[in-house]
């Protein structure tokens, strides 16, 4: 009977087991994808690739603005040659489906934080999509259903950015959201909703900056938006955690081990020992360290190495420094920068007395933030060529400062190209391919190949739409 | 006659697509964790077709077979038509879309062509013998339709520097291998420039001002430069026997297709390229101004300080020469001795003294021994994307087919 009973289960148990994998499974799903994302799976990516990408983009802004240089002579992106940025582009637009898919996510589930925090990360990174590249896809971009997406007019990406940046405002002040961000999944802020408020309106008043050359340009607009933004360095939007090394450390580690990369640019170098403007800036110990011959040296924009490269000739970002020591952190927006974006707008409405403290506080919320000795700090600060007091502050003392502030931060290339390059002693690099200075990326190759009957044609010396002509 | 056929036949072949290609979806990242335990999910590169149906190909042939003389002449023709429709393909999107490529079925395209096949023992006699085999066949296609309201997709595309990558593209009307890339600008004055096809007798347009003074400049648009795929591909196979000693010879040939030499592009930009070789020579480089009017400036083809005094910066073959994708869009057409095989039979008599072996045969074998072609990579033979897909412009940094010489005993007891 027992043996009956046996035979009978093995009989009946292919049936069941059978039934169980028909329900479970359809043929033609992937085991190894999900199709809906797990919410909070989408924030960790989003708000680290926010974070990555300002580096991915520095690593091309601060070639052109001369805070690093190529060690091999006619570096590409050095010496403005048409460079194919696939990869950036990509990583750009990678990030913001996933933000896009966030946003969709969370407003069906009515998770408010969660489409806020989307909507201030997808201004940050078409921000610095428009700025490099001026007309891009947005509107009909993320869509599977549109496989050769039209660009969207250069002119209108800063409203959609403004809307994102509003609207985002508003749902991280809702009162009826399901879902709070989870303090572990927020890689930016651990879910502190007052931290993404402000940074929204960092953005705002960055965007609102860049327009210094258009007849739209109003101080009082971005001095509104300042009023909201970070007011102290724990403010700060910065990245602490990443997948192996923080980026500029990873730059600082290869070239130890002689994959020479992450060297500083004569023009920087220069701006900060005291050879342009005559002080020591007391940050340059901080990023760098000395040459074989005891000071601070660059190296010139395509102009290249000059020994073997691995024998500290040149200065390069140091292991040590802040902004490349191991775990570094990696800066989004900073109080500095809206110190000034505050000095500059005062400056530009004729508030001097306002414009020259927040010239101050700014040189010294950076100063601080690095780590300067205070002692060294304030002696800076006192220097005539810098404490020059409230009735003598220049756009160009704000701009000189705001550079060595915005240390390795795209967004000096924006100022760079408002300011028109007039940084002191601010030079074409050598073997430049350009007779001016360089406006704007090319579109990558893959836009080129998959997508080019709706790219615009461009030069590099064309003007992007904010920085007139 | 001996022998004759006449064959006519009408097949409809489906191809089934590759698994999990009827959706798309999220994965974890793939650099892992970050911090050591946030773990981020992101959207897939592939996106999936959920419409996605078999691809089919139907194709009507007609041919004949005939052989003369008591078969010592054979002759096979055929000529056929065929049409591929819903083509399976992962195209190439544009990273606005949030993917890499889409896998879905495109269009519809048409191939035809003819074979023929001659094969004859010239010779036959009690002591030597000698066949040989011809094969030629020659195949046309055409992209008809994308559908998807489409007018180009991007099948796949292979870096070059300065904005010279080549794509290959299905347009409808140009042939399934078409190449397109950048260009050098040429003068049209008041005739129409086509959008796509480029006028070689049309003279270069030639920079006035700044740093392309005197140079040729560049279309940064891409253009047809090319079809991968043959007008004719060919064979001779020859097999000569004499008593106990057999030879083989195998010719191969592919004439008339075209492919992109990443190296060439890689070695122009480096310098290491014998083309630049000229590059301390002053030139005039041939071609018309902006206005039509024939260009006389002499400009040095080396980097840094000319000896006019010109700071040449990068130098003509970085600036320029390997920004052009047309320059590394090479004739890629080739001849190569396949294979030689030489046997010789041990005779028997000697074998059957050992009462053990029945026969025995020694085979000298060489494999890729010569080579004619005027491209000016390694091989045009080889492709830089795997064998199986259908991108064949591609032949970059890839290893040459290798030569071989095989000795083979073969015993049999």
């Amino acid at each position: 009977m027992k043996r009956l009973h046996t035979i009978l289960l093995y009989i009946a148990l292919p049936g069941i087991l059978i039934s169980a994998c028909s329900k479970s499974f359809d043929i033609n799903d992937n085991p190894n994808q999900a199709t809906t994302p797990p919410l909070n799976g989408l924030l960790v990516s989003a708000t680290y690739h926010t974070a990555i990408n300002v580096y991915q983009v520095s690593n091309i802004t601060s070639y052109l603005v001369q805070y690093l240089a190529s060690p091999n002579s006619d570096g590409a992106t050095d010496t403005y040659q048409s460079t194919d940025y696939s990869t950036t582009w990509k990583l750009l637009y990678d990030n913001m489906t996933d933000i896009h898919d966030l946003i969709d996510q969370a407003g069906k589930q009515g998770a408010a934080r969660h489409v806020g925090a989307g909507e201030i990360m997808m201004a940050i990174n078409l921000e610095m999509l428009n700025d490099l590249w001026g007309s891009i896809p947005y509107t009909s971009a993320f869509n599977a259903n549109v496989i050769q997406p039209a660009y969207t007019a250069d002119d209108s990406i800063y409203t959609y950015c403004i809307a994102l940046l509003d609207d985002g405002i508003l749902q991280m002040k809702k009162t009826d959201t399901k879902y709070e961000l989870d303090a572990a999944k927020d890689l930016l802020f651990g879910g502190r909703n007052e931290a993404w408020i402000k940074t929204a309106y960092v953005v705002k008043a960055r965007i609102l900056n860049h327009l210094t050359k258009k007849a739209t340009y109003n101080a009082a607009a971005v001095l509104a938006a300042v009023a909201n933004a970070y007011t102290t360095n724990a403010d700060d939007a910065q990245m602490l955690q990443f997948q192996s090394l923080s980026p500029w450390n990873e730059a600082a580690v290869n070239n130890i081990n002689n994959s020479l990369d992450g060297w500083l640019s004569a023009h920087f170098v220069d701006a900060m020992n005291g050879k342009t403007y005559g002080v020591f800036d007391p940050r340059l110990p901080l990023i760098t360290d000395t040459t074989k011959f005891g000071d601070y040296r660059g190296t010139v924009n395509g102009a290249g190495r000059i020994g073997s490269g691995t024998d500290q000739e040149e200065c390069y970002l140091s292991v040590n420094g802040f902004y490349s020591k191991p775990g570094a952190p990696l800066l989004i927006a900073t109080n500095a920068e809206c110190r000034f974006i505050e000095a500059e707008a005062a400056f530009r409405s004729g508030d001097k007395k306002r414009a020259y403290s927040a010239y101050i506080l700014g040189i010294t919320a950076n100063m601080d933030k690095v780590g300067v000795d205070t002692a060294k700090r304030n002696a800076y600060l006192r220097n005539p060529a810098v404490g020059v007091g409230e009735g003598t502050i220049t756009l160009d003392l704000i701009l000189k400062e705001k550079y060595a502030a915005q240390f390795l931060h795209p967004d000096t290339w924006n100022d760079a190209r408002r300011y028109d390059y007039k940084y002191k002693n601010f030079n074409l690099p050598e073997n430049a391919q350009l007779t001016t200075f360089i406006r704007r990326l090319a579109y990558p190759d893959t836009e080129k190949s998959r997508n080019g009957a709706n790219m615009p044609a461009v030069k590099l010396t064309d003007h992007v739409w904010w920085d007139g002509n | 006659m001996s022998y004759g056929k006449l064959r006519v036949s009408w097949a409809r072949i489906g191809k089934d697509a590759t698994p999990y290609n009827t959706g798309s979806g999220y994965i974890p990242l793939i650099n892992g964790p970050i911090g050591g335990s946030a773990i981020g999910w992101t959207r897939d590169d592939r996106l999936g077709d959920p419409n996605l149906k078999p691809e089919f190909t139907n194709t009507f042939e007609t041919g004949a077979e005939l052989r003369f003389l008591n078969d010592r002449l054979g002759v096979d023709v055929a000529w056929y038509t065929s049409k591929s429709t819903d083509l399976l393909i992962p195209l190439k999107l544009s990273n606005a879309t949030g993917y890499e490529d889409f896998y879905t079925n495109v269009g519809s395209i048409r191939n035809k062509g003819i074979e023929v096949s001659l094969n004859g023992t010239l010779i036959k006699s009690k002591k030597f013998n000698w066949e040989m085999r011809i094969n030629y066949s020659s195949n046309r296609n055409k992209v008809l339709s994308l559908g998807q309201g489409l007018d180009e997709v991007a099948v796949a595309e292979h870096f070059g520097y300065a904005g010279s990558t080549a794509t290959m593209k299905y347009i409808p009307g140009y042939p399934v291998g078409a190449i397109f890339g950048t260009s050098y600008q040429r003068y049209y004055g008041s005739d129409k420039e086509d959008p796509l096809m480029i006028d070689y007798s049309k003279p270069m347009i030639i920079g006035q001002t700044g740093n392309s003074a005197g140079f040729p400049l560049i279309n940064s648009s891409q253009k047809y430069l090319g079809n991968s795929q043959p007008k004719w591909i060919g064979s001779i196979t020859n097999n000569f026997t004499y008593g106990p000693f057999s030879l083989s010879v195998l010719i191969d040939t592919r004439q008339g297709l075209k492919k992109y030499n990443q190296l060439a592009n890689f070695l122009a930009a480096f310098g290491e390229s014998a083309m630049t070789a000229n590059r301390f020579d002053q030139v005039v480089f041939p071609g018309v101004l902006a206005d039509g009017t024939a260009n006389t400036q002499k400009v040095y083809l080396q980097q840094a300080k000319g000896p006019d005094g010109r700071n040449y910066g990068a130098g003509y073959y970085r600036n320029v020469y390997r920004g052009v994708t047309e320059n590394f869009v090479e004739d890629a057409s080739w001849i190569r001795l396949r294979n030689v095989s030489f046997t010789y039979q041990l005779p028997a008599t000697l074998l059957s003294a050992t009462h053990l072996i029945s026969a025995a045969s020694i085979t000298l074998t060489g494999n890729n021994i010569w080579l004619h072609t005027k491209y000016t990579g390694f091989d045009p033979e080889s492709s830089s994307f795997n064998a199986g897909s259908n991108v064949d412009a591609f032949a970059g940094f890839t290893y040459p087919a290798t030569r071989s010489f095989l000795a083979t005993l073969q015993v049999t007891f």
